[in-house]
Formats: C-alpha cells, structure tokens, sequence
C-alpha cells in the first residue's frame, strides 16, 4: 500500500473501488452484509453505501502490546468482508510488526513516517494491554515501554481502536494479581474517541465492522463500556436460542445429562450470557459455522470487564454474588427462579457485577 | 372479490403448520406490508440477527412459500432474490465467493432495494447517452 498516497490526497474509497472494478450492485452486496453485521436496517444499506464511498482510505497503525495474537489470527479470518480487502481495498495498513515484510529498524520508520504523514487523520488500533508498573518496564519493544509507544502513537490518532479484552479493560494481563500493572487503554489515554472491541478475541466481523462503521460516519455509539451499541447491545442471553429453555426453567445439570443433550439452558453450568454483551449469538463464529453456547459450552464473558475474575466459569453467574453474601454456592444455584421473575433477577445481578468491576 | 391477476405460486404455504416463533415474524412482515401498501414504506427484516433454530428457518421459508421469480445473480459470489408466495415479499441473500452468507433478509417493497437502478446513476446514463447522441450526430 506504499504507492497509495498520503494524508488529504489519499483516494476515497469509491476511487479504490471504482479502479478495482467494483460495480454498484457488488458494492451494495458489500454494504448489505456490513450494514446486517452492524445491526442497522437492510434499508439503510444504500446511505451506508454512499457514506462509505465517499470516505478517505485512512492509515491505519497498529500496535500489539501486552497479547498473545489471538486478536490479530482472529481478524485475519474475518469473513465478511476479508482482511484482504478490508487492507487492500479499504484501509492502508502502515504499520503491523507482525503481518507487515518490514522488520526491526525499517519497520519503525515506517511507522514514524505514516504517523507524521497523517497526524490527526490515522485510526490507531491496539492490541494487548498496557503495563504501568515501574514506568512500565514490563512491556518493551525497540527500546521503548508500550506505556511511551501509546502516548506517542494516541497523541495524531483521530481515534483509537482498542482491540481484545486486554487492550480494553485489561483482560487476562490485568488478572489478579496483575503483577505488571497492566490496564487497558481508556484507563490511560483521555482526550481521544476510543472504542472498545472487547473479547477474548473478539469476533473478527465485529472488529471490521467497527472500523468500516467508523469510516462510513465517524465514531458509532457506545455503551458505557465504550463498545459499540451496534454490535454490544444486547446481552448474549437475550438472543440466545436456548432462552426458551431458561424460561420455561430447564437446565443442563452437568455436560453430559440429558439436559445437555436436549440442548437445554447451560445457565447452571457456568454460563455468563446473563450478563455478557457481545454478538456472538447473532453473528456467530468462523464464518457463522456455529458459536460456543451452540457447541454446548456456556459463555466464559471474555468481553465484559474483569471477566477473568469474575469466579470460576462453572459456576453458576450468581455464585460469585452469593459466595460474598456468606451463602452457600449450592443455594445460590437452587435459588434461581424461573421465567420472568429470574429475568428481573439477572438484571439486577448484572448491574451488581457491573458495578462490582468499575 | 380482487381483480388482481393471481401470482403463479410455485410452492404454497397453504397447510405448513406455523410454530410461535415463526408466527411472530409473520405478524411484522404482515404489518409492513400493510404499511407499504399504505404509503409505500419499504421495510427489511434482517434473518441472521433472529435466533432462529435450523427447523424454525426451513418453517419460515414454508410459511412464505416461493412464488413466480427466483433469481441468481453471480457478483462477487452468488445473490439469490426469491419471490415469496406473497406479492412485495422477497427473500433475498447474499453469499461471498466462498459461498458463505454474508446477508440475508426478508425485504417488503414492490422490488427489492439491490436491483433498482439509483437516482445519480440515472443522472449519469442521461448525461452519458445524451453526450453519446450529440457525437454521433
């Protein structure tokens, strides 16, 4: 992407697209499952289309901290649309030490000359989080702490994408004790629009999703998390198929009664749907192949804050709750209601573990 | 009694028992078909966001039925527009070259959104025929 050209006289993406011989129809077709992906009507599809044509190629920069991959091996198989056109036709990626060709010293310059090329306009796309214990030395790459390299690279950033549940709150190298200090990266940066694609990784049509999202018309609405409403907006309980079950008071005793096997609810299973926002219910996973509560696990609630301390992920999601009331976990499976009345319940369970994790 | 000449329906929805589920997705595409014929207020119901079960889908399609037109179109992988049994109901979905769904939706209006030539484009063809004509005179 090194031919495209810089700051304001980049291409639109109706340019890219046209030169690339993308008709109108293909490019709706495009728009269509974006605008699908993103919750919005199927109407709304052809003002989509034309906001999105219109917007500027942006540099994007992006910067794994305190990550295992996971994240980027699961944008690399987003599905609709691809990486390969989301880079190729959509975004001009400028810096990734993993994917990029581009090693040690030549890949920093890289760095450096699309940061000054683009100051004010790049997306900044973070990964992992950030250690902020002793200045932050836990964490370093080319001579520098992450702590430095994220103030520096958020400082042109016309917004901040913060990938994964540990670029977000933290995550798995915030876990107690959290020996490195680690924090995500609203916790540092204050004066930029940062949006939060939580999750453990996250779905990857939600991580292009948000970014096409942000070309099309600037940054979505956010819950109070800062994750996307589009994508987070309901609870994976909410669009569950196997709601039915929790309504009508049907449980999987364990993994691999008959319960189980009748795909009943896996709430006393451990089950966080109750009160975990994300889309894999209705986006699902590889490509809409299926997704963990479909393969008879329950949801671990990778995209919540504090997931990783949040009790064991067998455990019912009240345990936690009733454990710190000096009831037993046993009693707080049997005191689950039903139907309705266990609906009002979980509601009230989630704001008390919200609270619990701000 | 109508007067409209009846749609050649391919397979009908008459006798396809209709489970809760799928009833309720009726009743909305009911009340936006009786809104587009109102004031023609197109409408789309997005099939992946609805957790739906494998049989409750295969219900679905019954329950609509296929009428006259079933079109494939091949762009970028393959774009099916079914015709439902019921006039200004469409199926429509689109599949990547993998062929994996990328959207699908049940649309509500006289023809579905993707297939309409657009306003600016027609403003192009004008210009362009128009520039063509005049050089060939």
């Amino acid at each position: 992407m090194s031919k495209l050209k810089q700051g304001k006289d980049r291409p639109t993406i109706g340019q890219v697209m046209d030169e690339a011989g993308v008709g109108r129809r293909q490019f709706m077709k495009y728009c269509a499952g974006m605008t699908a992906l993103m919750a919005m009507p199927p109407m709304a599809t052809t003002a989509f289309a034309r906001q999105l044509r219109a917007a500027r190629l942006p540099s994007v920069i992006y910067m794994p901290f305190q990550e295992c991959t996971g994240c980027l091996e699961s944008l690399t198989r987003s599905f609709a649309p691809s990486l390969e056109n989301l880079i190729f036709d959509t975004v001009s990626l400028d810096y990734n030490h993993t994917l990029q060709a581009a090693a040690g010293v030549a890949a920093e310059e890289a760095r450096y000359q699309a940061m000054e090329e683009n100051f004010g306009e790049y997306i900044l796309i973070v990964d992992g989080a950030i250690s902020t214990n002793d200045n932050g030395i836990h964490g370093m790459s080319d001579g520098h702490t992450f702590l430095e390299q994220l103030y520096e690279a958020a400082e042109g950033a016309a917004a901040i994408v913060a990938v994964g549940v540990c670029a977000a709150y933290g995550g798995v190298a915030a876990a107690k004790p959290n020996p490195t200090g680690a924090v995500g990266v609203a916790d540092l940066i204050k004066d930029k629009p940062i949006i939060n694609v939580p999750g453990c990784p996250p779905i990857p049509e939600v991580m292009t999703g948000t970014l096409v999202s942000f070309l099309a018309s600037g940054v979505p609405d956010l819950d109070r998390h800062l994750r996307p409403k589009a994508f987070f907006g309901n609870t994976i309980h909410d669009r569950c198929y196997r709601r039915r079950f929790y309504d009508r008071g049907l449980f999987a005793k364990s993994f691999d009664d008959e319960g189980a096997r009748n795909g009943w609810c896996l709430y006393e299973l451990g089950c966080r749907g109750p009160t975990t926002y994300n889309a894999c219910a209705t986006i699902k996973w590889n490509g809409g192949a299926g997704w963990p509560i479909e393969s008879g696990h329950g949801c671990i609630g990778c995209s919540e804050p504090g997931f990783w301390d949040q009790g064991g992920f067998y455990e019912p999601v009240t345990a936690k709750l009733f454990s710190e009331r000096g009831q037993s976990v046993a009693a707080a499976a049997a005191g689950v209601a039903v139907g309705a009345a266990a609906g009002l319940a979980a509601k009230s369970r989630k704001k008390k573990l919200a609270g619990e994790t701000e | 009694m109508s007067t409209a000449i009846p749609l050649k329906v391919k397979s009908s929805p008459k006798g396809v028992t209709i489970g809760g589920g799928v009833k309720a997705i009726g009743f909305e595409i009911l009340a936006h078909l009786e809104r587009f014929l109102e004031n023609g207020e197109a409408a789309a119901i997005d099939m992946r966001s609805l957790p739906m079960a494998p049989s409750e889908y295969t219900e679905l399609m019954d329950m609509l039925g296929q009428g006259e037109l079933d079109l494939t179109i091949d762009m970028g992988g393959p774009t099916r527009i079914r015709e439902t049994a019921y006039s200004g109901v469409w199926w429509v979905q689109h599949k990547g070259s993998d062929d994996r769904i990328l959207s699908e939706y049940i649309e509500i209006n006289r023809i579905p959104d993707f297939l309409c030539a657009q306003t600016d484009q027609i403003e192009d063809a004008v210009r362009e025929l128009n520039d063509r004509l005049k050089g060939a005179l």
